[in-house]
């Protein structure tokens, strides 16, 4: 999957958890980080095979209330 | 190599002898060694004293320990969960806090102003390892024990008591010790 088609997958799973206003951040090849709000947050599970993820976390930079951080797996 | 403790139960002498020993044992596996030890919990709390030597046991251990709430993390089970310093929810978990409390040993005045400088002692000790653990204000804990204060897990994301809300299952085939005590 090209980053844009993981960046879909991962706004549409969001989407449907009820987040809003998402913000992508790339810091580098390997690493996708989405910044968003919620209202009610839920257990995330990430629908990304090979790729690592935080869970649900607060925003610290205050841009939107909370962020997931994905890492590329070695062996993906 | 990481291994996966699913703990349900009651914090007294059986359960947390458990728990230690697991914590313990997995600590010498060197085949392969051990990275991480991943405990699912769920309790309502219990004794004090095995409350805080489960704590200094996780914060102590040889292989850093990662606790996930699945269901209620109450009472004194938050002084276990915050001896961790990775700490994970699902969404659907609950905290509560509150004072500590005795059994009555005696109803002369002094007994009853031993128990009086126990719980308040107790009371004081548990603030203070929570404060210090999780950054947050001791005032802050003061309030939230003193009224009895519950928590989702999404208040907890906001207040620090964790770190990210996710959902997690002990994978299939993963390394696993079961303490169940419903």
């Amino acid at each position: 999957m090209s980053k844009d088609e993981i960046k879909n997958v991962i706004n549409q799973y969001l989407s449907q958890a009820g987040c809003t206003q998402f913000l992508f951040e790339e810091p580098d090849e390997n690493t996708i980080i989405v910044l968003f709000n919620s209202k009610e947050i839920i257990s995330f599970n990430s629908p990304l095979q090979n790729w690592v993820s935080t869970g649900i976390q607060l925003d610290d930079s205050k841009k939107r209330q909370y962020k997931i951080e994905f890492k590329k797996t070695a062996n993906s | 190599m990481e291994y996966y403790i699913l703990f349900e139960g009651i914090i007294d002498q059986s359960n947390s002898k458990k728990l230690a020993d697991a914590i313990l044992a997995i600590a010498t596996l060197n085949n392969p060694p051990i990275d991480k030890i991943h405990i699912l919990m769920s309790s309502m709390g219990g004794n004090i004293y095995h409350g805080f030597s489960l704590a200094a046991i996780i914060k102590n251990s040889k292989v850093p320990v990662a606790i996930h709430a699945t269901n209620e993390i109450d009472s004194i089970a938050n002084v276990i969960f915050v001896a961790a310093k990775e700490r994970t929810a699902e969404s659907y978990a609950k905290f509560y806090m509150h004072g500590s409390t005795s059994a009555p040993m005696g109803f002369d005045v002094k007994g009853l102003l031993e128990q009086l400088s126990s719980v308040k002692t107790h009371n004081s000790r548990t603030t203070h390892f929570m404060s210090e653990n999780t950054g947050l204000p001791l005032e802050k804990i003061q309030k939230m024990m003193r009224v009895g204060a519950s928590m989702s897990a999404q208040e907890a994301l906001n207040l620090g008591w964790i770190s990210a809300i996710v959902h997690k299952e002990v994978p299939v085939g993963a390394l696993r010790y079961d303490i169940i005590s419903i």
